[in-house]
C-alpha cells in the first residue's frame, strides 16, 4: 500500500504530516482523527509544545533540547501505522453549529453589487448560501477564523480589488470559492454579505474559539 | 505601581509565549529574544519565565514604589531621573519617585524590563504575552499613561552579568542560519538567497522582518493552500523580497517557503537594527540542533556577580562604579561623558 502520509521537517522545531495535495472532505475527517489521536497520546509530554491542523496537514511544534526529529518521527511513523489499519471512514455525522446572520443592507454592503454582477437575486443569494453544510476545514488567519469548504459554483466571487481598511468584527463574507467569517474587526477583501452577532472567539471560555475545525456549519438568515 | 509616561515603541508585556492554542487561530508571541528576556528576570531573582516589558525603546515610567529593576539587550545605557545613567545587563535599585527612561537602542533592537516579584497582571489564555495582530491581548498592550501594580519585591541583592556570551552569539555580524526546507531546496535557490546582501526594512513589527535584497522571482504564480509556519519561517512572495516570519505571525501561511531561521538565531535576527544588512548560510538540521545546545549550555554557565554600587564625586563629576564582592571593579561610568570609560578590570 502505498504510504498516505509524509512527515518532514519545517526548520529545527516543526513536524509536518502532510495527507496529500488536495483539499478533500475525506482527507479533512482522517486528519481530523489523527489530530484526535495525536492529542490524546502525546500533548501531555513536555516536548510538544503544539498540535493543529491545516487543510490537509498536521503541524507539531516540539521542543527540540527536549527531543529531536528522528526520534518524534518515528515514534509519529509508528503511531500512524497502527492507526490506519482500525481506520474506517467515518460517516461525518459530527456536530453542525448553526450561525445566525443578518444579510444585505448595512449589514452586507457588498451584496447588492453580487447580485448585480452575478445578475442572481439577493434573496437568491441568501437561499444558495445557507443551504449549504460547510465543513470547518481549520481555523487560522487570526484567532477563531474558519476556512469553510462547500461553497456553492453559483455564488462564488473574486475579492475587492481594493481591500477595506476595516471590516467589522461578524462580518461574513465571500471570496473566490471561499466563504468565512472575520471574528475581530480587520483590514480584509472579502466581499461582505452580511454579518452575525454570535461571538466567535472569547477569552473567557473554554475552548476560547466557538467554532471547531473538523466539524460543519450552517448559516441561518435571520 | 509604576506610571508610564511614554510608552516607547512597540512596548508590551512578554513572557516564554502561548502553547497549544494554535488550533484556535492564535499563535506563539512571546519574548522575540529568549535568551535577554531570561536574563533580565535572573538579574532580579524572579523565575525566568516571569513576564518581562519588551520594547523597541523610548519607553518612560515612573516609579512609585522602591523597586530593584533590570534591563537587558543590547549592550547600552539607560538613564534614571534624566541624569544618572547605568549600564544595561545589570540590576539597580529604585526609589519611589524616580524616573527609568529606556533610550532608542543604537546597538540592537530590543530591550527587557524587569522588575523583582514582577508585575500584577492576569494571565489571558494561559500566558502573559501581547499578541500585536489580534485584539484578544490588549492588556498587555504597554500604553503612556498605563498605571501598571507591582508583587512584593522578591530581593534586594544587586546584580551584573558578564556580556560575553551575547557580544559573541547575539550582537555579531556573522552570517544568519537558515534550515532549507527539503522540498524547496535545490542549487538554484541556495544560490540566489545566499549569494545576496538583504537590508532590514522598516517594515518590522513582531509579525514578521520584510527584508529588501536583489528580488529573487522565482515563484512568480503563487497559489498555495494555507499551511505550516513557524517563527523563523522564510517567505518568498511573488515580488521576490523574502519575509522572516516572527512569533505574532498568523498559525498558517500562503506564501511560498524556503526554509526556517532555527531556534538559536531568533535573537540575534529580532536584535539587528532596521537597515542594517545580512547575509545567510545554510545549516543543517542536526547541526542547528547541536548549535542551540552549545549556545544554551554557554547562556546557563554565564557568571552573574554581587556587586554594590557607588557613587563618587569627583570635581564635581558624578562617577558610578560597580564593584564585585571580592572588591574588583566590574565597571566605572562617568556621569558627565555618558560613557564607560573602562571596564572588567583586577
Amino acid at each position: 500500500m502505498k504510504n498516505f502520509f509524509v512527515i518532514n521537517f519545517h526548520g529545527d522545531s516543526t513536524l509536518v504530516i502532510k495527507l496529500g495535495e488536495e483539499i478533500d472532505i475525506k482527507t479533512n475527517q482522517m486528519l481530523h482523527e489523527i489530530v484526535h489521536l495525536l492529542e490524546i497520546d502525546l500533548k501531555s509530554n513536555d516536548y510538544i509544545e503544539d498540535i493543529y491542523p491545516t487543510f490537509n496537514s498536521i503541524i507539531i511544534d516540539y521542543d527540540n533540547l527536549l527531543i529531536d526529529f528522528e526520534n518524534l518521527k518515528s515514534l509519529i511513523n509508528k503511531k500512524l501505522l497502527t492507526f490506519i489499519k482500525k481506520y474506517k471512514t467515518d460517516s461525518d455525522e459530527k456536530k453542525i453549529i448553526e450561525v445566525p446572520v443578518k444579510y444585505g443592507s448595512e449589514n452586507g454592503p457588498d451584496l447588492s453589487m453580487m447580485s448585480d454582477k452575478l445578475k442572481i437575486s439577493e434573496e437568491k443569494i441568501i437561499e444558495i448560501h445557507t443551504s449549504s453544510l460547510y465543513r470547518i476545514f481549520m481555523i487560522g488567519f487570526m484567532p477563531g477564523f474558519p476556512y469553510l469548504g462547500g461553497l456553492s459554483k453559483k455564488i462564488s466571487f473574486p475579492r475587492l480589488s481594493t481591500p477595506r481598511i476595516s471590516v467589522p468584527a461578524g462580518s461574513v463574507g465571500i471570496a473566490g470559492i471561499q466563504t468565512g467569517i472575520y471574528p475581530f474587526a480587520s483590514p480584509g477583501g472579502w466581499n461582505i454579505i452580511g454579518k452575525t452577532e454570535k461571538k466567535l472567539f472569547d477569552i473567557n471560555l473554554n475552548p476560547p474559539a466557538l467554532l471547531e475545525a473538523g466539524t460543519n456549519l450552517r448559516f441561518v438568515k435571520i | 505601581m509604576i506610571k508610564v509616561i511614554n510608552s516607547g515603541i512597540l512596548s508590551s508585556f512578554q513572557d516564554k509565549g502561548r502553547y497549544g492554542q494554535k488550533k484556535f487561530g492564535v499563535s506563539k508571541s512571546g519574548s522575540l529574544d529568549s535568551f535577554s528576556f531570561e536574563l533580565a528576570n535572573r538579574l532580579t531573582g524572579n523565575d525566568i519565565d516571569e513576564p518581562c516589558i519588551e520594547t523597541l525603546g523610548g519607553l518612560s515610567c515612573v516609579f512609585y514604589i522602591e523597586s530593584i529593576v533590570s534591563i537587558t539587550g543590547p549592550i547600552e545605557f539607560f538613564s534614571v531621573n534624566n541624569s544618572f545613567i547605568y549600564k544595561t545587563n545589570s540590576s539597580i535599585k529604585l526609589k519611589s519617585g524616580d524616573k527609568l527612561d529606556i533610550p532608542i537602542p543604537q546597538k540592537g533592537n530590543i530591550f527587557y524590563l524587569s522588575v523583582s516579584g514582577g508585575f500584577k497582571i492576569d494571565k489571558i489564555l494561559d500566558s502573559y504575552s501581547y499578541h500585536q495582530p489580534s485584539n484578544i491581548t490588549n492588556n498587555f498592550k504597554i500604553s503612556s499613561g498605563d498605571e501598571i501594580e507591582l508583587n512584593p519585591t522578591k530581593q534586594q541583592n544587586l546584580f551584573v552579568s558578564e556580556t560575553s556570551f551575547f557580544e559573541k552569539r547575539i550582537f555579531n555580524n556573522e552570517k544568519i542560519k537558515i534550515i532549507y526546507n527539503e522540498e524547496s531546496r535545490s542549487d538554484k535557490i541556495k544560490n540566489l538567497f545566499e549569494n545576496n546582501e538583504f537590508t532590514i526594512s522598516d517594515q518590522f513589527s513582531r509579525q514578521g522582518i520584510r527584508l529588501i535584497g536583489k528580488p529573487i522571482s522565482i515563484f512568480k504564480d503563487q497559489n498555495e493552500i494555507s499551511s505550516e509556519v513557524s517563527p523563523g519561517t522564510v517567505q518568498l512572495p511573488p515580488d521576490g523580497q523574502p519575509i522572516i516570519l516572527l512569533n505574532d505571525s498568523q498559525t498558517t501561511g500562503g506564501y511560498k517557503k524556503i526554509g526556517v531561521i532555527p531556534r538559536f538565531e531568533l535573537s540575534k535576527l529580532s536584535q539587528k537594527p532596521i537597515s542594517s544588512r545580512i547575509k545567510f548560510s545554510e545549516i543543517s538540521l542536526s547541526d542547528s540542533i547541536s548549535e542551540f545546545r552549545e549556545m544554551r549550555t554557554e547562556f546557563d554557565n554565564i557568571n552573574i556577580y554581587n556587586y554594590i554600587n557607588r557613587v563618587l564625586e569627583i570635581n564635581g563629576r558624578l562617577i558610578s562604579v560597580q564593584i564585585l564582592e571580592n572588591n574588583s571593579i566590574m565597571s566605572i561610568s562617568d556621569n558627565e561623558q555618558f560613557d564607560i570609560i573602562e571596564e572588567n578590570f583586577e
